[in-house]
Parts: structure tokens; sequence; C-alpha cells
């Protein structure tokens, strides 16, 4: 088995432990849905009160997608830290970029559900054509997705070895979090103004370099704060 | 304590020089420099906003190598100089934005707009929060100073957007402006006064939180010791 499968193996049983684990416990993904589902039905219904309904959407959607992710990424460092789990992967031999690609994968995994449930819902309270454009939509949603992933996860380590714990994720992650969330609301609102190719495709550029520093800097970065983090 | 005395030695012949260098910036930009034809008065507030904007820059380049040295090193030397830098840097960030929003409501007429210059500009105060914030909530020093640096150098990613900012993105603030030989001179002569008064209080942060590190660490060790001293003699008359 060569070293490059073998990691490769690694990181889908990390990935699986941790799906297997949340399907068990349900702790992030129900309080992660609901409070999305809150989230939109009270901004579209708001929007449509002051009749900006479609052109707010795309804020309100990708707002509302970092809160989910902000809920989900604590309780998933949360449970990672209950009961010694996380000291035990710390001990382990898994190389650490297969460690933090793992936890990368398994939070891109529970916000690509989130991303499922919420943009719909945008779009049908909203009335945003967002769909017409599905190919698109879909390149914005993944960069996206694999920009707060990848900053979300190594900034939710990072909170873990303070005293406050996730309670201090949002004031750490929102700065960095920042460009990712003006890069996908401005292309996602783009689609419904049918701009596509200059303009829509220079936030894709930007949401996407977004995406391989925050993931070049996690899988350099992740090893300082698996050594420090207990 | 070596350290804080050297520093200390090093820095009064600096802050002999400082002050001169520093009346002169503010003689420069106040009376000496002629008054800008459109904007009159106002735009005096550019040499201590670029000024400003410039230390801030710098000083998150300095948080973010010397947390790179730390975690390369591990010695809280370098932490020491990270902590001063981002106290620094938070500073003269917000008032960069702040002296730019006074300038902005003269030039442009409103205190904010969403150009991308003043938007990356604000990130960057809040990654400078974010890392203060991150250190007051850490009571460990080697654990704040890693998690410090690590938030470091994923901010830095920031700086060359709040630099590139007029000339990647489409903006309205001012992309190296025309300026007269004088007014030009003086802006130069501002930075440098600004830089020099960075470094001055940089050096004295850096070795006043050094100081006090060391303080902590003699009490924690005295204490212990009384401790000690206290807990023997019972257990021995318990024997």
């Amino acid at each position: 088995m060569s070293a490059l499968d073998r990691c490769f193996r690694q990181g889908l049983w990390l990935v699986q432990k941790d799906l297997r684990r949340e399907f068990r416990s349900k702790h992030i993904v129900p309080r992660m849905l609901l409070l999305g589902m809150t989230l939109s039905f009270l901004l579209a219904y708001q929007s449509s009160r002051s009749g900006s309904s479609a052109d707010t959407a795309a804020g309100h959607c990708w707002m509302t997608l970092c809160v989910m992710a902000i809920v989900s990424l604590g309780s998933a460092v949360h449970q990672d830290h209950e009961h010694g789990c996380w000291n035990v992967l710390r001990l382990s031999p898994v190389p650490t970029p297969v460690l933090y690609l793992s936890k990368v994968a398994f939070n891109s995994l529970l916000f690509g559900f989130a991303q499922l449930v919420v943009v719909p819902l945008f779009v049908v309270f909203s009335d945003a054509p967002w769909h017409t454009h599905a190919w698109e939509l879909s390149a914005v949603l993944l960069l996206g997705n694999l920009g707060v992933a990848s900053i979300g996860t190594l900034l939710g380590a990072v909170s873990a070895a303070t005293e406050q714990g996730d309670g201090l994720l949002s004031i750490l992650l929102l700065p960095l979090l920042a460009p990712v969330m003006l890069a996908s609301s401005e292309a996602t609102r783009l689609l419904a103004e049918n701009l596509l190719p200059v303009e829509w495709f220079r936030w894709l550029q930007l949401l996407g370099a977004c995406a391989i520093v925050y993931l070049t800097a996690g899988c350099v970065l992740y090893d300082f704060v698996r050594e420090d983090d207990c | 304590m070596h350290g804080y005395v050297e520093s200390r030695r090093r820095n009064s012949i600096v802050t002999q020089v400082l002050p001169l260098v520093m009346v002169a910036a503010s003689v420069m930009s106040t009376w000496w420099v002629p008054v800008d034809g459109e904007m009159g008065d106002a735009q005096r507030i550019v040499y201590v906003h670029v000024s400003m904007a410039w230390v801030s820059l710098s000083a998150f380049i300095v948080v973010a190598l010397t947390g790179a040295a730390y975690l390369w090193t591990r010695k809280l030397r370098w932490d020491d100089w990270s902590h001063a830098a981002s106290e620094l840097g938070w500073l003269s960030c917000g008032l960069t934005l702040v002296s730019g929003s006074f300038w902005a409501h003269e030039a442009w007429g409103t205190w904010w707009t969403w150009d991308p210059r003043l938007t990356t500009a604000f990130l960057l105060w809040m990654i400078y929060s974010a890392l203060l914030t991150l250190r007051s909530g850490v009571s460990d020093v080697q654990r704040a100073a890693n998690s410090c640096a690590v938030l470091a150098l994923l901010g830095l990613i920031d700086v060359p957007f709040v630099v590139m900012a007029t000339r990647w993105f489409r903006g309205i603030h001012p992309v190296a402006p025309e300026m007269a030989p004088a007014m030009r001179l003086t802006l130069f002569v501002s930075v440098g006064a600004y830089s020099a008064f960075f470094l001055v209080l940089l050096l004295g942060r850096s070795a006043q939180i050094g100081l006090s590190r060391e303080i902590a660490r003699q009490v924690a060790r005295q204490s212990e010791a009384v401790h000690h001293r206290r807990t023997i003699p019972s257990k021995r008359a318990s024997l």
C-alpha cells in the first residue's frame, strides 16, 4: 500500500468516524437546520416587507449560511474535545495534513447539507431567480463551501485552545471569513441580474483564491494548533 | 531585566531625536506645506492618514513575521514583539479609519463608503481586534503566543488586499495622486516621523511585556517557595 493510499484511507476513516458520531448523536445538524430555517424565514419576510426581497436575498442567504457554519463548527469542535477524543487524535500517527483535510471534508459535508436546505428556501421565499443558472450557482456554492470549511476548521481548533472555547469562534472567524462571504454573496447576486461573464467570474476567482490560500495555510498551520491544543 | 535596561539605553538616544522629527513633521504639515487648491486645509489630514496607514500595515507585517519566528524558535521574546506590534497596529489602524473618515467627509461628502480600500482596511482592524481578543482569552502564555501567531499569519492575507485594493477592484479611493514637490516632501517626512515613533513605542512596549512576564514568573516562583515552606513543617509535625 503506497503512502498516499494509506493517507487517503486514514482520512476517509476519520470522516466516516465523524459522520457516524453525528448520525448517532444528532448534535449538529438539527440545531444548525432549525437556526438556518428560522433565520431565512425571518430575513426573507423582512425583505419582502421592504420590497427588496430578490435584491437582498443573496446577502441574507450567505449571512444565514455563515451563522449556520459558526454553529456547526463550534459544535463539531466541542464534540471532538468531549471524552478526550481530540487528545487521542493528537497522539495518533495520522499525518497532520490528513487530519486537517479530513476535518475540512466533514465540515464541508455539513455545510453542503446546510446549503442544500437554505438556498432553495431563499429561492422560494425571496423569489430569487438563481436556479436559472444552476451550474454557475453550484460553482459559487462549492467554492464558498470550501473557503468556509477550510478557515473554519483551522480557527475552530484555535478557539478550542482558549478558555472561552467556541464562544470566541465567531470573533476570530468573521473577519477572515469576510472575503469569502462578500465574494459569494456578490457572485450569487450577479446570477440574479444576469451579469454573468466578466464581473461574476472575477468574484469567482476571488472565491477560488481564498479557498486555495486558506486550505494551504490550514495544511501548514494546523500542525501548530494540533501540537498546542489540549 | 537585561533586555529592558538595554532597550531603555537605546530608547534614550532615539527619544532625543524623535521629538525633533515629530515637531518638524507637524510644522511642515500644518504651516509650511502650501494649501491645496481644491480641498483647502482639510487636505492636511492626508499627512496623518497616510502615515498612520503605513504604520498599521507595517505593524501587521511585524506581527506576522515575529509570530512566524515564535512558531519557528518557540522563544517568547518574539511573541513580545508580536504582542506589542498588534497593540500599536490596532491603534494606528483605528486612527487611519477615523482620519480617513474625516477626509472622506470633506472630499466625498460622506463619512463612510464601501470602497474596496476602506472595506479591506476595516477588515484589517477587525483582524487586529480578533488578535487582541484571542490573546486576552488565553491565560497560558505559550498557548496564547501559539494561537496568536497562527491567526496573525492567516490575517497577513488581508495586507496585500489593502495595498492593492484600488488597483484590483473599482473604487473611489485615490491611487498615488499627483502632488506638488513640497507636499511630497512633507508626506515623506511625516511617514518617517510616525514610523520612528512606532519603532520607539514598539521597543518600549515589547520590553515592558517581557519584563511583566518575568515579574509574574518570579512572583509565582516565590509564592510557590513560600507555600512549600509552609507545608513541609506541617507534614513533619504530622509525622
